[in-house]
């Protein structure tokens, strides 16, 4: 049982200074959480939960996301819950190829690739989560509606995911999870109804 | 797969919903916030804030705008109108918008669009093509449609493009406004023109008009005058649209 409380307590945002943070805090307001945005790794040591959010190109998203690697570290051995957003939950991975390879922060097995010219690139829409496995922040089979906006995705091994898209013919993984570690790729702060029931989720983790 | 898109829009001024529908529930017919909120609830997929003003003063209101509409609203929105410089567009972003539209500026220097892309990745740049029927072809025109500009559309589009938009909203003057459908010979050259998704604007009149758009290959048909004025509900256009084939986000409640 989760108490109004425990719901409440601290979840800090990191701030990248990068894309659409308003929308992130609010959508957890509105999901009933508290969140607080950070821009200082120390922060992290006492947050309840972490949620990295971003919109930039791979490169950017790591110049600033790499001091905060870390702490991060330190919250995922604490078992603290982390969920990656987009390009927050592309810089969780090993490596990604936009603007040249670049090295990730490396908490997730995978590379982030650009979509084949084969699909209409970017991806961008709304679409059904497709579940692969149960996961805390999908329990339902039926996983409800995603808004999409993406021109990579992650290339992550079956035992990580937990929900896909299809583009076309190409699988996207949607939502990735290691112990307390969460990646979307898609934004749940942007996916209405259904978004907001994710967020609840996570924010009783 | 990915649904196909119904997108609303809204022109403002000084921050201020012009023709704006009357919801029942709305306390402020004006309210960019009320009018948001209300066309969330009615399913739309994607809103569009276009700055009718885009004056100087302007730019300042709509950055607030922005602000208030991100806080509230729980679905993708773009705003243009105005965006003259990446100063410009990343003020937009960063108040919360999730895409920018960039129209007669992106002509006068093409560069703009690649440097916004970089700034915030192609899926948030959006660039708006309004076009009129040219002896085989299409001009584009700038300026809110008022000047020629000698560009023709086709071309344009694909170096808008190569330069980084990540979308085309494509509106054909000659249609907008008339209410007998979207300009479809226009649309299907420019959809085999782009690998990206294209927006066709104007002249919705029916539900059908919507399906024939997709049919067309628009990814999303975006309308203002028939939501405004309630011509058609949203819920209507999505019904008729998966009726004729096309996956639609419909059951929202």
């Amino acid at each position: 049982m989760i108490t109004a409380g425990l719901t409440a307590a601290r979840t800090s945002v990191i701030d990248l200074g990068l894309g659409n943070l308003g929308s992130v805090l609010q959508a957890l307001r509105r999901a009933g959480g508290e969140p607080e945005l950070t821009s200082d790794p120390a922060e992290l040591a006492t947050a309840r939960r972490i949620v990295l959010p971003g919109v930039a190109a791979f490169g950017l998203g790591m110049e600033r996301a790499a001091r905060f690697r870390e702490a991060l570290a330190q919250a995922l051995s604490r078992s603290v819950p982390v969920l990656g957003i987009c390009l927050g939950m592309q810089i969780l991975f090993e490596e990604g190829d936009e603007d040249g390879t670049r090295p990730g922060l490396g908490f997730l097995p995978g590379r982030v690739t650009r979509l084949p010219a084969s699909v209409q690139v970017p991806h961008i829409g709304w679409q059904k989560l497709e579940r692969t496995a149960p996961s805390p922040l999908l329990p339902e089979p039926l996983a409800g509606w995603a808004y999409f906006a993406n021109s990579y995705r992650c290339e992550a091994p079956a035992e990580i995911v937990r929900a896909v898209v299809h583009h076309g013919s190409v699988p996207i993984a949607a939502l990735v999870q290691r112990g307390t570690l969460f990646g979307v790729q898609h934004h749940p702060e942007k996916s209405a109804r259904d978004g907001e029931a994710l967020l609840r989720r996570f924010l009783a983790q | 797969m990915l649904t196909r898109r119904i997108i609303h829009c809204l022109d403002v001024k000084d921050a201020r919903v012009v023709k704006g529908v009357q919801f029942a529930a709305l306390r402020d017919a004006g309210d960019p916030v009320e009018q948001a909120k209300a066309y969330g609830a009615a399913g739309a997929d994607e809103l569009c804030f276009l700055d009718i003003a885009a004056s100087l003063e302007s730019r300042g209101t709509l950055a607030q705008l922005v602000e208030q509409v991100a806080l509230e609203l729980s679905i993708p929105f773009a705003v243009g109108g105005g965006v003259r410089s990446v100063a410009d567009a990343e003020k937009l972003l960063r108040c919360g918008a999730d895409k920018v539209s960039m129209n007669s500026a992106a002509i006068n220097d093409p560069a703009l669009i690649t440097a916004v892309a970089r700034l915030a990745g192609s899926q948030s740049v959006l660039v708006a093509i309004d076009v009129r029927a040219r002896g085989p072809g299409w001009e584009v025109r700038s300026h809110g449609g008022t000047r020629k500009t000698g560009l023709d559309a086709i071309d344009w589009a694909r170096e808008a493009v190569d330069r980084g938009a990540g979308e085309i909203l494509l509106t054909s003057m000659d249609h907008d406004g008339v209410g007998r459908g979207f300009a479809l010979e226009l649309l299907r050259a420019v959809c085999a023109a782009v690998p990206v998704p294209v927006i066709a604007s104007g002249g919705a009149g029916t539900p059908g008009h919507f399906a024939d758009a997709f049919e067309a290959g628009a990814a999303a048909a975006l309308a203002a005058s028939v939501f405004h004025f309630g011509t058609l509900t949203i819920a209507a256009v999505k019904q008729c649209c998966a009726e004729r084939g096309f996956p639609m986000r419909i059951d929202t409640l």
